[in-house]
């Protein structure tokens, strides 16, 4: 892992971009329950934020922070049954996905919106060969078969960066390694070049060499086709290379949401400062165990009433406990639900919010 | 076979101490008459080492006649069986018993004798006669039609639609009619008989048959290689057993004289009284030379076939169906009414009932006995019961303990109660045995059997103690097997219960696999065997022959010189009511000598759709459908 | 793939090899001979049928002479190698011990005592060395000659009688087979897609009761209400026969029940699987109606577990047609997989066990070449 700590820097005309580009996505104060035996538990519970075309956001959470879920709730692809979603937009292009028929929904899926997943290998049909995986995609939504189709997915598979792409196209998955597959996947999933891409720990499963590359070919498409981007991870690092905002979710709520640059450079919340101590760091390589947050993941069952992260949170007041902390913008574009957030912010103006008892 | 073991290694396994029944005549089917012929009992030589004490020790004066109603008294006495003299007071005792000379010289053979069961009921409507004239019913299936090779019923049943013998069966029980030969007469000495051909006989395809034809298929079926099942029953022509046995290879020395094309003259080793019934069955029927010469084995294939009788196959699939269309050629064809007749294969009782409740088959045996049992309750009038010829019984060795004791043999035979065994086992009527020989020949031939031992439980208990097991205390093991089939278990088991309660002793049954059974039995190796016997041909002697030391058919090991000369004797005997006299005495000395325990005689069972016309009970089930018609 | 086939079909060869060597020996433990019967051959008789069916062998006489010893011997018991039969007393006075040749039944003996005899001359008939047989009988069957039958006296050849038989009973097994795939498994992928719905549990149910019903029950069922004669809902079906497709109906369906139902709680089984995995989850993802996601990319998974039980399947209802021709009188090839046996019909034997085996390893490998054409992940190259 490189050194993640220190993002690349943004450059200034990007972000002047982005704040004029139009919002594609608009999620308002999205809540997801799912029914379990002890009743309804609350996975997401107020989640805003906006993207804008061309614009990258990272969500970063542990697991059962509600960050893949949120994205399956975008896409409308939770089973509803056992889920429902009480209140909340979501808004694309004005739009609120949550009301459309499923057959409108159907159009979006794969055409506007396409989500990327995890685990390639399993991700992808392995009794169908990726002819036929991809070219269905372009045969419902535009319409596209026969030789057209072809000549399409050979295109974009090379443009993926699969090598030999006429040869290979008429392979099954399992012929392809892991960053091959995930480059099929991608592939096949922006063969109609969707406004929104979803990619929900898309390099989780490679290894460090290729998910640098699958990051650098995310991002060309990108600028190529001028996507917006949600990308979810656990891993800041994958975070700070890519996003242009972050949001960090912590058992279903927001922590904290910035630009990547600020979150790193000013890190507000104790959960975003734990996650940064978390990460090695090569000037301390070899000093000992890795650090951790203390505690354990939360219980989405048995949320106390307050902030989630108190029972972990080395800034806790009495408050903490009893009342859950509203959203604060602590600087333009900046927000964080955190009583501590000055003391935090102190901590990491002094330069030594990293160094901690190992 | 591979398994052989040393007789002395073989006495060792206690195994072999078991009584081992041998089911012989009940096959799937189950019941005799399923065989065309009854079921062997063949001689096993015992070696020295183990013969028992079979000295013919004179025994004591029979104090009161024996075999009459209940129990005979018989004084103890040594081991052994009936002397000469015993037998010499039979034959007086017999002399008082048979009907007079008159009576036997008016029996006659009437027809509808032996019906047993006649339904007053409804007959189920099935379905209308068939359009197209065809007369279905059911059989096993059936290897051989070649008359030459047919050893069982099946094949019996079908070939001799085909094929025709001199003289044909008749319908009911009358004496044989005319059949190939128009008549036939008979030496001085009851040896000669002289059959006239009808003129102008041909074969289904033309070539004519005459007397030469019945010689040179006679012959064949003698010939060894051939290796017929049935040529026994050739037996009975001067020097035909020799030249069967390939000891004499010359075939004129067998009694089979061509006199002309129309005249065959067959001269016989004894006077044989039965011999006009042999002649009916299928191994004295002709076979084409022509064609057998011609095709060998192949020659009884639909294709190939060439018939003298009534009928001929047209097609035959085995294990699956056959039919067979009348022969224009037949003599007699104009007064064959049924056109076409088609014998459907099957093994399973209740497929015989589906078939026949569809209204598919027309006439179907054997029947399901719980079925019979309903239809009887219901007075069903298609059903037919009759009396078969045939004994269901115990075979007993008697050279081993302790059943080499007639004391004890006979303590056996009065402690089981037959009556309630075939009243409550079995459901056809069966008629309880106090004798080997069928009660069906008073008119037939004038014949009484002499009844054998009742069933006495009080003087059973006495004969045991007499015989040295009082209450059955230190009776060695005693086992009976029988083969696996489940009224042969229930009979067994009823057994065991007799036994148990009337002489207080525990005997073992079991239940084995048929040729494992056979194999065991020719071999000796059982005390108790359940077997049976069909009669060959409608005369006591077939039953009585059993028991000749020489039989290969005798199981009970029974070897009494004094009872073989008595066969001779009848063998050469012409005076019917003498004839009938030395018979029963050959009955009194099985009663008395007890190689065997009788349980019942068998009934036969079958539905028959009621616009068959022209059916009657026939002894030995032998039925020309050339003689049936179906109208309503 | 032709490798794996071509080495496939060598381990058939193997594979009938053993089968048939260990049949033919199990055979002949068996006690009891195809000539034992009630009615007991005259001994000269049955001499002949083991010398003309290959199982006897003649004993010559060791030297010319006269017969003697022959008194106690018991024709149709069984000797073992080595005992002494009877001797033959040269001119010179000197005796020449006859001895069995191999243990087994002492078939007949063909002298008496007192009988002069030339050297070479047949005196006995005892079975032919098993091995002998074996041996023999193996030749012929690499020329896949299997005899003639005995049960018909060598009348019939062993591939006659069963090519009668074969026709009927594998169109039995394959339309049961066809019978059993469609329904069983459209029915399992019905409840499969609606789990824990009322349709699922009417479809379980049925499984469940069908798979418990066993032929032997079915059929007699069938037959009572839907069979010719007296039937309780409509006599429709006739039976005994195999003539025209109203025969075929109720014994497809009797025994084909029992797959059908397996095969309905297999593919069930495969589709609740297939449906919660990830690629179905992207299928959705890239807006396919759920008609398309099912049938283009559920099914196939959906449907292996029962191609990989189709091998069994398959050896099964050759099987269970047995009971089912019983019941409803069809003329195919259950007659010959016990009677014969029961018979000792050896010839016959083989024959059915040979062409069982064959069927049942060639349907096992295609089986096995149809799972590779399902699953493109597996592959035998």
């Amino acid at each position: 892992m490189t050194d993640a700590a220190t993002p690349k820097p943004a450059a200034p005309d990007r972000a002047a971009a982005l704040a004029e580009a139009p919002v594609v996505l608009s999620v308002r104060d999205l809540e997801v329950q799912f029914r379990t035996e002890d009743g309804w538990l609350t996975a997401i519970d107020g989640l805003s934020y906006d993207l804008r075309r061309g614009e990258t956001l990272g969500i970063v959470g542990e697991s059962g922070s509600g960050k893949s879920v949120t994205n399956l709730a975008v896409m409308r692809l939770l089973p509803i049954p056992p889920a429902r979603i009480p209140r909340g937009k979501i808004l694309f292009h004005g739009q609120d996905l949550l009301e459309l028929s499923p057959e409108a929904m159907r159009k979006i899926r794969g055409h506007k919106i396409s989500m990327i997943f995890q685990d390639p290998m399993s991700s992808l049909n392995p009794f169908l060969r990726i002819s036929k995986q991809l070219a269905e995609v372009l045969a419902i939504h535009q319409g596209i078969t026969g030789s057209e189709a072809k000549a399409r997915v050979i295109e974009m598979l090379a443009r993926v960066g699969i090598p030999d792409a006429e040869r290979r196209y008429d392979h099954y998955p399992h012929q392809f390694s892991g960053g091959m597959r995930q480059r099929v996947m991608i592939a096949m999933m922006l063969l109609n070049t969707p406004e929104l891409l979803i990619a929900d720990e898309p390099t989780t499963a490679l290894d460090v060499t290729i998910q640098a590359q699958i990051l650098d070919l995310l991002g060309d498409l990108q600028r190529q086709f001028e996507m917006a981007i949600t990308l979810i991870t656990h891993d800041l690092g994958v975070v700070a290379g890519m996003s242009d905002r972050v949001i960090v979710m912590y058992s279903g709520k927001v922590m904290e949401s910035a630009t990547a640059d600020d979150l790193f450079a000013l890190p507000s919340h104790p959960y975003t400062l734990g996650l940064l101590r978390s990460l090695p760091r090569l000037d301390q390589a070899g000093t000992g165990a890795l650090y951790s947050i203390p505690g354990r993941p939360p219980d989405l069952n048995n949320r106390p009433p307050g902030c989630p992260f108190a029972p972990r949170c080395e800034f806790v007041r009495a408050e903490c406990r009893t009342t859950m902390p509203p959203q604060v913008e602590v600087s333009p574009d900046h927000r964080v639900a955190c009583f501590a957030t000055d003391e935090v912010r102190e901590l990491v103006a002094t330069g030594r919010h990293l160094e901690v008892a190992r | 076979m591979l398994s052989a073991a040393h007789p002395a290694e073989r006495r060792a396994d206690p195994r072999l101490r078991v009584a081992v029944l041998v089911a012989l005549a009940a096959s799937l089917g189950g019941g005799c008459g399923d065989a065309a012929t009854g079921p062997v009992v063949p001689l096993v030589k015992v070696p020295e080492d183990q013969r028992g004490t079979l000295a013919l020790a004179a025994l004591p004066e029979e104090a009161s006649a024996p075999g009459q109603e209940e129990g005979a008294q018989r004084e103890h006495g040594a081991k052994g069986f009936v002397s000469a003299e015993d037998i010499a007071g039979f034959e007086a005792e017999c002399e008082k018993l048979e009907p007079a000379a008159t009576e036997v010289a008016a029996a006659g053979r009437t027809a509808g004798y032996g019906v047993v069961y006649q339904g007053k009921g409804p007959a189920p409507d099935r379905g209308p006669v068939p359009a197209d004239g065809t007369f279905v019913w059911v059989e096993g299936n059936a290897e051989f039609m070649d008359p030459n090779l047919i050893s069982e019923s099946a094949g019996t049943a079908i070939a001799s639609q085909m094929f025709e013998p001199l003289l044909n069966t008749a319908p009911g029980n009358a004496p044989p009619v005319p059949g190939a030969a128009s008549s036939f007469d008979l030496s001085e000495d009851g040896r000669t008989y002289t059959f006239h051909l009808r003129p102008g006989l041909t074969w289904s395809d033309g070539t004519p048959l005459t007397a030469e034809d019945f010689r040179w298929s006679w012959l064949r079926g003698l010939t060894p290689e051939i290796g017929s099942k049935n040529a026994q029953q050739l037996w009975y022509i001067d020097g035909a057993q020799a030249f069967n046995a390939g000891r004499n290879k010359d075939p004129d020395s067998v009694g089979i004289r061509v006199v002309d094309p129309l005249t065959l003259a067959v001269t016989l080793e004894n006077p044989t009284p039965f011999f006009p019934d042999l002649v009916t069955y299928i191994a004295y029927a002709p076979v084409p030379r022509h064609v057998v010469e011609k095709y060998d084995k192949q020659w009884v294939r639909p294709e190939h076939i060439v018939v003298n009788g009534a009928y001929k196959a047209v097609e035959w699939k085995p294990r699956d169906r056959m039919i067979l269309e009348k022969n224009p050629r037949y003599w007699d064809a104009a007064n064959v009414a049924i056109p076409r007749t088609e014998i459907i294969f099957t093994e399973d009782e209740s497929m015989n009932v589906r078939l026949y409740e569809s209204g598919k088959a027309h006439w179907i045996k054997p029947l399901p006995a719980d079925k019979v049992r309903d239809w009887i309750t219901d007075g069903r009038s298609d059903l037919r019961i009759d009396m078969q010829m045939c004994t269901y019984y115990y075979v007993i060795r008697t050279d081993r303990p302790p059943f080499d004791d007639p004391l004890v043999r006979r303590a056996m035979n009065m402690a089981i109660d037959k009556e309630r065994m075939t009243r409550h086992i079995l459901a056809g009527f069966q008629v309880p045995a106090p004798n080997l020989v069928p009660d069906m020949f008073k008119d037939m031939l004038g014949y009484v059997s002499p009844k054998g031992d009742g069933f006495d439980p009080q003087r059973a208990k006495e004969l045991l103690a007499e015989a040295g097991y009082p209450g059955g205390v230190g009776l060695p093991k005693v086992e009976i097997v029988y083969n696996t089939f489940e009224s042969h278990r229930l009979i067994a088991e009823f057994v065991q219960r007799n036994l148990k309660e009337n002489l207080g002793i525990d005997v073992a049954v079991n239940n084995m696999e048929w040729k494992s059974l056979l194999k065991l039995v020719s071999s000796g190796d059982f005390q108790i065997a359940r077997t049976s016997w069909c009669a060959d041909y409608p005369d006591p002697t077939t039953f009585l022959r059993v028991f000749d030391s020489d039989s290969e058919n005798n199981y009970s090991s029974y070897k009494n010189p004094a009872y073989d000369d008595l066969l001779v004797r009848i063998g050469r005997e012409t005076d019917r009511r003498k004839r009938n006299v030395l018979m029963c005495a050959a009955e009194m000395a099985l009663n008395q000598d007890a190689p065997i325990t009788p349980f019942y005689y068998y009934t036969r069972s079958a539905l028959l759709r009621p616009f068959v016309r022209g059916f009657q009970s026939q002894y030995q089930d032998h039925h020309l459908i050339k003689d049936l018609r179906m109208e309503r | 793939m032709l490798r794996f086939v071509l080495t496939r079909l060598f381990g058939s060869v193997i594979v009938l090899w053993v089968i048939i060597t260990v049949s033919f020996f199990l055979m002949r433990f068996a006690p009891g001979s195809p000539f034992d019967a009630d009615r007991r051959l005259p001994p000269a008789v049955e001499a002949n049928k083991w010398l003309v069916f290959g199982m006897g062998v003649e004993v010559p006489s060791p030297a010319a002479g006269v017969v003697e010893g022959v008194e106690g011997l018991r024709v149709g018991t069984d000797y073992p190698e080595g005992a002494p039969l009877m001797s033959v007393r040269g001119p010179g006075g000197e005796v020449t011990p006859v001895r069995m040749p191999t243990g087994g039944k002492l078939v007949t003996v063909s002298v008496a005592d007192g009988d002069v005899v030339t050297a070479g001359q047949r005196v006995a008939v005892v079975p032919k060395a098993l091995l002998a047989q074996y041996l023999t009988a193996l030749g012929r069957y690499a020329t896949l000659d299997f005899g003639v039958t005995i049960s018909s006296d060598g009348q019939r050849r062993v591939s006659e009688d069963l090519l009668l038989g074969f026709p009927i009973s594998l169109e039995l097994g394959l339309w049961a087979l066809l019978f059993a795939l469609v329904f069983g498994c459209s029915a399992g992928l019905y409840a499969g897609l609606k789990q824990n719905t009322a349709g699922d549990y009417a479809v379980m149910s049925a499984a469940m009761v069908g798979i418990s019903v066993p032929t032997i029950v079915s059929g007699p069922l069938l037959l009572v209400l839907f069979g010719a004669g007296p039937a309780l809902i409509a006599p429709i079906f006739p039976f005994g026969g195999w003539d025209s497709w109203e025969y075929k109906v109720l014994p497809v369906i009797s025994l084909g029940l029992v797959y059908t139902a397996s095969f309905a709680r297999l593919t069930r089984g495969g589709m609740l699987e297939i449906i919660r995995s990830d690629y179905i989850r992207t299928a959705r993802a890239k807006g396919l109606d759920e008609r398309t996601v099912v049938t283009r990319h559920a099914l196939k998974g959906a449907i292996l577990p029962t191609v990989s039980y189709l091998g069994p399947a398959i050896a099964s209802i050759v099987t269970g047609s047995i009971v089912v021709e019983k019941v409803f009188g069809i003329p195919g090839l259950a007659e010959y997989f016990v009677t014969p046996a029961l018979n000792r019909d050896y010839p016959m034997v083989i024959g059915v066990v040979v062409l069982y085996s064959t069927l049942l390893v060639l349907m096992n490998l295609l089986v096995d070449i149809a799972y590779t054409v399902l699953d493109p992940r597996v592959s035998y190259d």
